[in-house]
């Protein structure tokens, strides 16, 4: 049995420690999750190990010995071997399942010349006989752009397995797969630890933690906070701890009630395969849910009402007029406003202060004429930095600096103080910590009782029965199941969402 | 990290400043003089001119390559305009700048209506600017009282390039040229209008992430359309001041601009560590590698040699910026 230890290894960045004296140990033959919220240092620490920040303090140690994570180079020479995230990063998609199998091998060879496509696929069918995956990737001459996600992974746990590693670091693998593939990869990683290999598991979702690991670390605002035996602790126990105080009322609890009014009404709208007749109608001061799988078209749906993509066919009826949207500026100017969901990609400008970030959708209420009153747009920023509780030196801080949540708050602040009352928000909580979670559902309801009607996408199960008055459920383009509150039951969401269920 | 911050930041200023202690060290009673601070300014005001160009359209995250040729369009329209129409100044001022607006128009919407990548449609256009002003003079220069050889034999051109239009490029207000105040006039507006004002702000949201300005409610392709035209007429005054400087329009003479003052705008990016395309930053940017090939001269360095240097100011900006976003 091998152990990899980190001993107070402290990581910082530009005005931020991202670790805080960290310690604490993996060993082989284990499945180690690391859990926190987003911004507790999981990524840092992962990244760390992997040796792509050199410039931490503190040791780390394989056995008896000790490393310098000075690159992912480097680790891999010792044994170490990640797997991020984004598996494409490492691998080249035009080449093909063999080439990135053999892709260390044939960069760093020192000959020129020497290798065949025989020998590269024969190599490469070995490599997956010898680890046990040939039933995975059949056929090792197809191109990694053709294969799924899931696939991609396996070449790359593969590699590791080729490349003689002792311990595998996995980052967040499941954000990207589907369930079908969580329950393959799932098996893979039981596998590997049977092969004694030591796993690391970042993961933000603890059914899974709970599912594959054996022992559950801890880590909050770049602290180490402890290492849990899966058996002898329960989930509560494990959100207690990311969240450093118990886990209730995260939802706001005084239930408010929506009134008659119709203020947005759809009729039949299709879009390409991706939205199919769909219809609806959302009412004054309603939080509308919209609940469905990913690739079920939720998301094209908010931009067919949006004016960002334009619709095939079909009506969209703002308060009672026929619309149609060139632009999503045209659906601004009508007070409709959107919250992505990718945030950092369509919400903000990273290399800009929140106070731009938040001053460029109200331009007219901070200028004089056309000039932009630079006061005025510090005392609106500071505003909403107080109201939605943006954690930030000042107003003038970088947004690319902030937190997930903190940057979505600022999103969001962008559109509060503007007259309008139809907000559309896309997943607002994915990946950010549980406070802030709950503190946009805080937004979210306050925004109702304020009269304003929101569309809620959102593909987690516990948010449409928390939030939201009503849910559509979307399954392949089509809303196929319509629930009030009293009759939502997760059971039948999840059976409509799968398209298991139709009535 | 903090010494690295501040050579990022004050890194062009330094620079500067030292070039003019090296330089007035090395050529004592001949550099650090007020004609040849006058001769170094007016050296890079039609490139700081152009440079602006290339920052606005920079701004709105497009690249503007077409600048030189439409400095070159710009000068010989201007002297085409008085020599061959015989027109007025004012026509000679303004139907370059309307040329300068066509051509920003084409460039966006060769680049928004036609998704062509920004540097390849404003290449292109750079060869259509180049070609339209070469048709334009048949590839003469263009000078008061020129002779025109048509098939019916030789004659004088009808128009001269007047006093008024002379003033732009050579005259000169309480001994400071008017080019290098006109310049000045307009790099501060320009500094202005994207600092402190609402387009400003769109500019440079459209340029910073084109995405999420779409969602944000900005009419995107409208701003960057905008940028491109502060691009062309950018250009096009920097053609009116050369044509006027020159007193003569001389083909592909704006050409030479281009890589000038794309060079200036990255420089500029580095100016007080903001990291994003600036007027100010450009205007130092263009003084720097003002200086630099003025002592450069002075030294009796070959004029011939003067590429190679630019080209390695513009490498090092480039390795700065680049080491900064590492």
């Amino acid at each position: 049995m091998d152990t990899l230890r980190i001993k107070d290894i402290t990581l910082d960045f530009p005005g931020v420690r991202a670790l805080d004296n960290v310690s604490m140990s993996f060993k082989t033959g284990e499945v180690h999750a690391l859990v926190g919220a987003n911004g507790a240092g999981k990524s840092s620490l992962f990244k760390t190990i992997s040796g792509i920040y050199p410039h931490y303090r503190g040791k780390i140690y394989l056995g008896d010995k000790e490393i310098k994570a000075k690159s992912p180079h480097e680790m891999l020479k010792e044994g170490i071997y990640c797997i991020y995230q984004e598996v494409d990063t490492s691998l080249v998609p035009e080449l093909t399942i063999a080439e990135n199998l053999l892709l260390y091998e044939i960069v760093n060879t020192k000959k020129f010349n020497t290798f065949s496509w025989q020998t590269i696929y024969d190599r490469a069918k070995n490599i997956l006989k010898d680890v046990g995956f040939e039933k995975e990737l059949p056929n090792v001459k197809e191109k990694v752009a053709n294969i799924s996600v899931a696939q991609r992974q396996i070449i790359a746990i593969a590699r590791a397995l080729a490349s003689n590693a002792s311990f595998i670091l996995f980052d967040e693998p499941t954000s990207s797969l589907s369930s079908k593939d969580v329950e393959k990869l799932k098996a893979i990683i039981r596998g590997l630890k049977e092969k004694d290999l030591g796993i690391v598991f970042v993961s933000h979702r603890l059914e899974e933690v709970f599912d594959i690991s054996d022992r559950i670390s801890v880590l909050r605002d770049g602290k180490y906070i402890g290492t849990k035996e899966k058996d002898k602790t329960s989930p509560e126990e494990i959100v207690s701890m990311m969240l450093g105080h118990s886990l209730e009322e995260q939802f706001p609890i005084a239930p408010h009630t929506s009134e008659d009014e119709t203020v947005l009404k759809v009729e039949g709208l299709w879009y390409k395969n991706k939205v199919r007749d769909v219809s609806f109608e959302l009412k004054r001061g309603e939080i509308l849910g919209i609940y469905g799988l990913v690739g079920a078209g939720k998301t094209e749906l908010l931009h067919l009402l949006y004016g960002n993509i334009k619709p095939d066919k079909g009506k969209i009826i703002l308060k009672g007029k026929n619309v149609r949207f060139h632009i999503p500026k045209d659906a601004v100017k009508r007070g409709i406003f959107l919250i992505p969901e990718e945030r950092r990609k369509q919400g903000l400008f990273l290399e800009k202060t929140i106070a731009f970030n938040i001053g460029i959708a109200n331009l007219d209420r901070i200028s004089k004429g056309i000039f932009v009153d630079k006061e005025r747009e510090i005392e609106l920023a500071r505003t909403m930095k107080e109201e939605l509780k943006i954690v930030a030196s000042s107003v003038l801080q970088f947004v690319d600096f902030l937190s997930g949540g903190n940057q979505q708050k600022v999103v969001v602040g962008r559109w509060i103080q503007k007259k309008g009352d139809i907000y559309f928000f896309d997943e607002p909580t994915k990946g950010i910590d549980v406070g802030a979670k709950s503190e946009m559902y805080r937004i979210i309801s306050e925004l109702a009782k304020m009269g304003k009607s929101i569309l809620f996408i959102t593909p987690e199960i516990p948010e449409v029965m928390g939030l939201c008055d009503r849910v559509l459920v979307m399954f392949d383009g089509s809303i196929v199941a319509q629930m009030r509150k009293d009759e939502m039951d997760p059971k039948r969401l999840l059976a409509y969402a799968t398209g298991g269920s139709k009535e | 990290m903090k010494t690295t911050n501040f050579i990022y930041k004050y890194g062009v200023i330094i620079a500067i400043i030292g070039l003019l202690v090296i330089f007035s060290g090395l050529l004592p009673g001949q550099f650090l003089t007020f004609d040849n601070l006058m001769n170094i300014m007016t050296s890079i005001t039609i490139t700081t001119l152009v440079a602006g160009g290339v920052t606005f359209s920079l701004v709105v995250g497009g690249f503007d390559l077409s600048v030189g040729s439409v400095a070159s369009l710009a000068s010989m329209l201007a002297a085409g305009m008085m020599v061959f129409s015989v027109q007025p100044a004012w026509v000679a001022i303004l139907v370059p700048l309307i040329a300068g607006i066509l051509i920003g128009l084409s460039n966006s919407f060769l680049s928004i209506k036609l998704r062509i990548p920004d540097l390849l449609a404003t290449l292109g256009m750079m060869y259509v600017a180049r070609g339209i002003q070469l048709v334009y003079c048949r590839g003469n220069q263009i000078f008061s009282k020129m002779n025109i050889i048509t098939p019916h034999g030789i004659h004088q051109a009808p128009g001269t390039i007047t006093k008024n239009f002379l003033f732009i490029g050579q005259g000169k207000i309480s001994g400071i040229p008017f080019m290098i105040i006109l310049m000045l006039v307009i790099i501060i507006i320009g500094h202005i209008i994207l600092n402190n004002t609402k387009l400003g702000r769109l500019m440079y949201a459209t340029g910073g992430n084109p995405e999420a300005a779409r969602l944000s409610g900005i009419d995107v392709a409208g701003i960057k359309t905008i940028g491109y035209i502060f691009s062309g007429v950018l250009a096009a005054i920097g053609g009116i001041v050369l044509a006027s400087y020159l007193g003569s329009g001389q083909p592909n003479a704006g050409d030479a601009y281009l890589m000038d003052a794309v060079a200036a705008s990255f420089i500029g990016f580095t100016f007080l560590g903001t990291g994003i395309p600036n007027l100010p930053g450009t205007l130092i940017g263009a003084i720097f590698t003002g200086v630099l090939m003025n002592g450069l001269t002075m030294m009796n360095v070959p004029y011939t040699a003067q590429d190679i240097f630019k080209g390695l100011v513009l490498v090092g900006a480039l390795a700065l910026r680049a080491f900064k976003n590492k």
